[in-house]
């Protein structure tokens, strides 16, 4: 006697309870330490880190909110002052907000109309976002869809009704959908801020954004399952690419409107003419919380019926089973027993690469993806900003926009570079032949087609000066050069991030890593745009040495790719002193966008502190990452560990800072002289002590104490360490105190280099950090207080 | 005067000292004719061991079988020999080339056939097999001459322009065989090479085994298949929960654990010794 299978709500539980089971399993079986039974859920190696999420994270919502900020703002003033010229009155005080990340509660126009309007130009955009974000479900952000495995097949040989499983389907990818989240959540909780709902904004934000996941998740069911039940894999692919370019097309209308200085005038008059009952459309209906507190009501209705009638209609769509369509993408077969023809085709390009590209050539979806979507970007930034083209792109602002195109390419084609091999890597690792040099061949080819990207939009764009002589040339060949740059760091960034065992197509490649390349891709668009060419040799220098650091950890890693727990020994590598000292860099940018824009800290005032942050930020990062890795003698092998013999490498730390502060001054005295220093512009960072010396102590504790303490920690002790293992002693001590060097104002460079090479050299000697950091501070402290008791003197 | 290095040795160990098998030059061990060596291997995931202590070897022209239940350990061990797991402890050796640490000179040698092969989406079969050949120095004619009397025997030449996606689990295998055998190696390691081939083509993998032998080749291969091991090998291994519960000559070991009984009774007693 067989028991009664449960109804639709049971199974949509039983689901959703495996679902969070997998999630708790795969999260604490990374966690947990001491003793387990054998066999007890062995913990994978993973390469997800989840504080650098949180981190990027955190950056997008801020940047979300601070985006969807100025957009009310920018609304609020153009309706105003529409719907008061029509009715032919004074427009009232502006209400302008000052640049600053949380909108001003309260901020939500009092005028009836006017509010109405926002509400309504809101409501539109949400439509249209929600359109973008469900062809986004089916197409990039689907690679699951056109495989021929399909995972519900094996929920359906249970004897459970379909209307369960698709329930819970709509639960797991409302939640799932980060991009959505992403969108949703600051585009409601500035309106609900603004309106006056303070911190509650925040969980609003949340069921709002909830909801209208569900709804794409609602969509995205019943848009699979029709394809899926309708066309064959291959079709579906097809679909899919049609469907990845339609969601970009409204991604990119949203974003025309939304992220720019003044929002168009035909979409204001739109949003006063158009009846307020837009707001009422299902995926608008959030922002009718700012009108009536009824409003979750509504949603919940809304919600309700439409997951019902999906369900229902996906039901209906299986009604005579699952899967109707015949195989995947047929070849030839010839009759049974026939003897196999000889091969007739002999393509030019052979081994690994030809493999490669006969699989590029044949994946549709992917081609669209990576090749014609960049297009279709740049077709539309050519129709709605026809002075695009006009030369306003000529110098390095072209090349920017050459090598940022380069790199969304590389950012699908190069980074996926090991995640294409799916399941059939265990192939490559059949030849007798390093993994890493066949999977470096293969980024040839996307180093060849991001050229060819680079020089197109190169060809539209970018025009030379007649006058600025041969220095012109410099931006279009430092793009060039980028792409192939970061087609390499962008396949080894891929490769160290992607998950071999991973099922889901869509987690293989980590996003965290994909964030990486994309954060690695602005410093190089920063060289490009940069004016000083000091600078741009910085940031090149920095950027290539990242690549070739970045491969010898892919190298170290790949033969252990497809063992499921082994890892390379923890160590201190080269490529983590780099990438340590770039996100340095760009902590130091953000904290001091931070504090002068948010905190109002102005000019030099703001580097101390922002410094500070930055480096607390970076070192606890750094340490995070070497304890998770499980680095033996942690604070010993970084040089931070309590040193019994302080006594006597400080006082040696302190001799060999006052040397190179020596030399310091006598470079000083000799560029004085020789009349370099005579036209440089006023330093930013240096105060101004003409009030007085209250402002040198602020410098003071920057130079003495904060830079010594996080840039011989970040210098010596990762770098230095990282490249003492790649490059042996000498080697290292040079490379790191060039890049020391580097890395300050060009004039300096040979007391620096000198400072470098004296810190690495105690490092060494002591094999502890103090010595270091002593004479690190030495050196600045007589540096600062020579320019201090100069300054004093000179007024 | 590095004091870093005398100071924290065991970091620094890791940082520069060689691999602990590399101070022998490479390739001149001395493997007095045998073409697998296992020393001591084990691996270790997280908590459980898979494979414990495994010592053997096996000679030039040998077919050598290794049994064991589910679960017991064949899979990762051949995976060690094939160098895609790192051993926890011992080492691997074939043709003297540590597997892991020499995996490019060892996969020169071997062929191999993973238990369930996975090929690219978008390629067809014989675009696969030009692919293997290509990455191993042979052009195309060459690849037909080779593969085709074999693919004739095993009855896949109607669907060699068919996406290999769309090859059933036997069809998948018998493409990952002729793949294997393509660059005529001296070692096969096949994992479970008969599961999912129907009987004719197993029939035909057998004869081509023997072949191997003939002309003077090594084979090792997994199974739980007894009478698969009785009929082709002379010498068997048997592993039971990642240890070696036997290993020797058929008769040795009947005459030793089950006298005048066939080879499941071996396996019987040995696992089931093992039990108690």
């Amino acid at each position: 006697m067989s028991r009664k299978p449960p109804g639709t709500l049971g199974v949509a539980l039983i689901l959703s309870r495996v679902g969070l089971r997998r999630s708790i399993n795969r999260t604490t079986s990374r966690m947990s330490v001491g003793k387990k039974s054998p066999r007890s859920g062995t913990a994978r190696k993973s390469s997800r880190s989840l504080p650098i999420l949180i981190i990027f994270g955190g950056i997008f919502l801020l940047n979300g909110v601070f985006v969807s900020g100025q957009l009310l703002t920018n609304l609020t003033d153009q309706i105003t002052n529409v719907a008061y010229e029509r009715r032919g009155e004074e427009v009232p005080e502006d209400s302008n907000w000052d640049i600053s990340i949380l909108p001003t509660a309260g901020d939500w126009p009092v005028d009836e109309e006017v509010a109405d309007a926002v509400g309504v130009a809101l409501g539109m955009l949400l439509f249209v976002l929600t359109v973008a974000l469900c062809f986004m479900s089916l197409g990039l952000q689907n690679p699951e869809l056109g495989q021929t495995h399909w995972s519900m097949e094996w929920l359906f040989s249970f004897p459970i009704r379909a209307n369960g499983v698709f329930l819970a389907k709509i639960g797991e990818y409302g939640l799932v959908n980060f991009f959505g989240w992403f969108m949703y959540l600051p585009l409601l909780f500035v309106p609900f801020f603004a309106s006056g709902f303070g911190w509650w904004s925040a969980p609003m934000a949340f069921l709002g954004a909830l909801y209208a996941n569900l709804l794409v998740g609602c969509f995205r069911l019943l848009a699979e399952v029709w394809l899926r039940k309708r066309f064959s894999p291959a079709r579906v692919k097809n679909f899919q690419a049609l469907s990845t370019v339609a969601g970009m097309v409204a991604l990119m209308m949203a974003f025309f409107v939304a992220l720019r200085p003044e929002v168009p005038a035909w979409f204001t008059v739109a949003a006063l003419d158009a009846p307020f009952a837009v707001v009422g459309l299902p995926p608008a209906a959030p922002l009718l919380w700012v009108y009536s507190a009824w409003a979750p009501l509504v949603l919940v209705v809304f919600l309700a019926v439409i997951a019902d009638q999906t369900v229902r209609a996906a039901a209906r769509l299986v009604r005579t089973g699952l899967i109707t369509t015949g195989g995947n993408y047929v070849g030839v077969r010839t009759a049974p027993g026939a003897a196999p023809l000889p091969s007739t085709d002999t393509g030019r390009l052979r081994g690994v690469l030809g493999k490669e590209v006969r699989l590029l050539m044949r994946d549709r979806n992917f081609m669209v993806q990576t090749l014609v979507l960049p297009l279709v970007m740049i077709g539309i930034q050519l129709v709605v900003n026809p002075s695009f083209a006009n030369g306003n792109m000529s110098g390095p602002q072209g090349a920017v926009w050459a090598f940022g195109l380069g790199a969304y390419v590389l950012m699908f084609g190069a980074i996926g570079v090991l995640a294409v091999e799916r399941k059939s890597l265990w192939l490559l690792y059949t030849f007798p032949k390093p993994i890493d040099r066949i999977i470096r061949e293969k980024v040839v080819i996307w180093g060849v087609v991001g050229s060819v990207y680079v020089i197109g939009v190169l060809a539209l764009l970018w025009r030379p000066d007649a006058d600025s002589g041969v220095s012109v040339w410099i931006s279009p060949l430092l793009a060039l050069y980028g792409i192939w740059l970061y087609a390499f760091i962008g396949a080894g960034l891929g490769t160290l991030g992607t998950d071999p065992f991973a099922d889901d197509e869509q987690k293989r490649v980590r996003p965290e890593w994909a964030l990486l390349f994309f954060m690695l891709c602005g410093f190089f668009g920063w060289a490009i745009y940069e004016d000083s060419l000091w600078t741009k040799l910085v940031l090149v220098t920095l950027t290539t040495l990242v690549g070739y650091a970045v491969w010898v950890k892919v190298a170290e890693r790949l033969p252990l790719l497809l063992d499921p727990t082994a890892m390379p020994p923890p160590r201190i590598g080269m490529a983590d002193g780099l990438i340590a000292v770039l996100v340095f860099f760009m902590f130091m940018s953000l904290a001091v966008a931070l504090f002068t824009f948010g905190f109002k800290i102005e000019g030099a005032d703001a580097i101390p502190p922002a410094y500070a942050l930055a480096a607390l930020i970076t070192i606890a990062l750094t340490l995070y990452m070497y304890w998770r890795m499980k680095l033996p003698n942690l604070f010993r092998s970084l040089g931070i560990a309590p040193d019994p013999k302080i006594l006597t490498s400080v006082p040696m730390g302190v001799a060999a800072g006052l040397c190179t502060s020596l030399l310091g001054i006598v470079v000083l005295v000799v560029l004085k002289l020789s009349g370099a220093l005579d036209n440089l512009p006023e330093p930013e960072m240096v105060p101004n002590l003409e009030n007085g010396l209250g402002g040198i102590w602020k410098f003071a504790l920057l130079t003495v104490v904060a830079a010594p303490l996080c840039e011989e920690f970040l210098f010596r002790g990762v770098l230095y360490r990282g490249m003492r293992a790649t490059l042996g002693v000498k080697a290292s001590i040079i490379c790191s105190a060039a890049l020391f060097a580097f890395v300050h104002p060009p004039l300096g460079f040979v007391p620096i280099f000198a400072l470098g090479v004296a810190t690495a050299l105690l490092y060494e000697k002591t094999g502890s950090l103090w010595a270091s950091m002593a004479a690190h501070a030495t050196h600045n402290g007589v540096i600062v207080a020579l320019a201090a008791l100069g300054q004093t003197f000179a007024s | 005067m590095s004091q870093i290095q005398s100071d924290d040795e065991t970091v620094f160990d890791q940082d520069q000292a060689p691999e602990p098998e590399s101070h022998e030059p490479p390739g001149s061990h001395v493997h007095n004719g045998s073409v697998v060596g296992l020393k001591g291997l084990c691996k270790r995931y997280g908590d459980f061991d898979a494979v414990v202590d495994l010592d053997l070897e096996v000679q030039a022209g040998e077919m050598f079988a290794l049994l064991g239940p589910n679960g017991a350990g064949k899979t990762t061990t051949i995976r060690m020999m094939m160098g895609i797991l790192q051993p926890t402890a011992g080492s691997a050796r074939i043709h003297g080339f540590d597997c892991f640490t020499q995996r490019e000179q060892v996969m020169a040698e071997v062929g191999y056939l993973p238990d369930e092969p996975v090929f690219y989406d978008y390629l067809r079969g014989r675009e696969i097999l030009r692919f293997v050949g290509e990455m191993r120095g042979l052009d195309a004619k060459e690849v037909d001459r080779r593969t085709i009397p074999l693919l004739e025997r095993l009855e896949l030449g109607d669907a060699l322009d068919e996406f290999a996606t769309n090859y059933s689990k036997g069809m998948k295998k018998k493409l990952a065989i002729t793949a294997a055998l393509l660059h005529e190696p001296r070692l096969l390691i096949l994992d479970e090479p008969t599961n999912g081939l129907d009987p004719f083509a197993t029939r035909t993998l057998h004869a081509v085994l023997r072949e191997q032998i003939e002309a003077g080749r090594s084979v090792f291969f997994s199974t739980h298949l007894l009478d698969q091991a009785e009929r082709l090998c002379d010498r068997i291994g048997i592993v039971y929960r990642g240890r070696l519960a036997a290993l020797g000559r058929i008769e040795d070991l009947r005459a030793k654990l089950a006298p005048g009984g066939t080879l499941e009774e071996i396996f019987f007693s040995v696992t089931e010794e093992n039990e108690a």
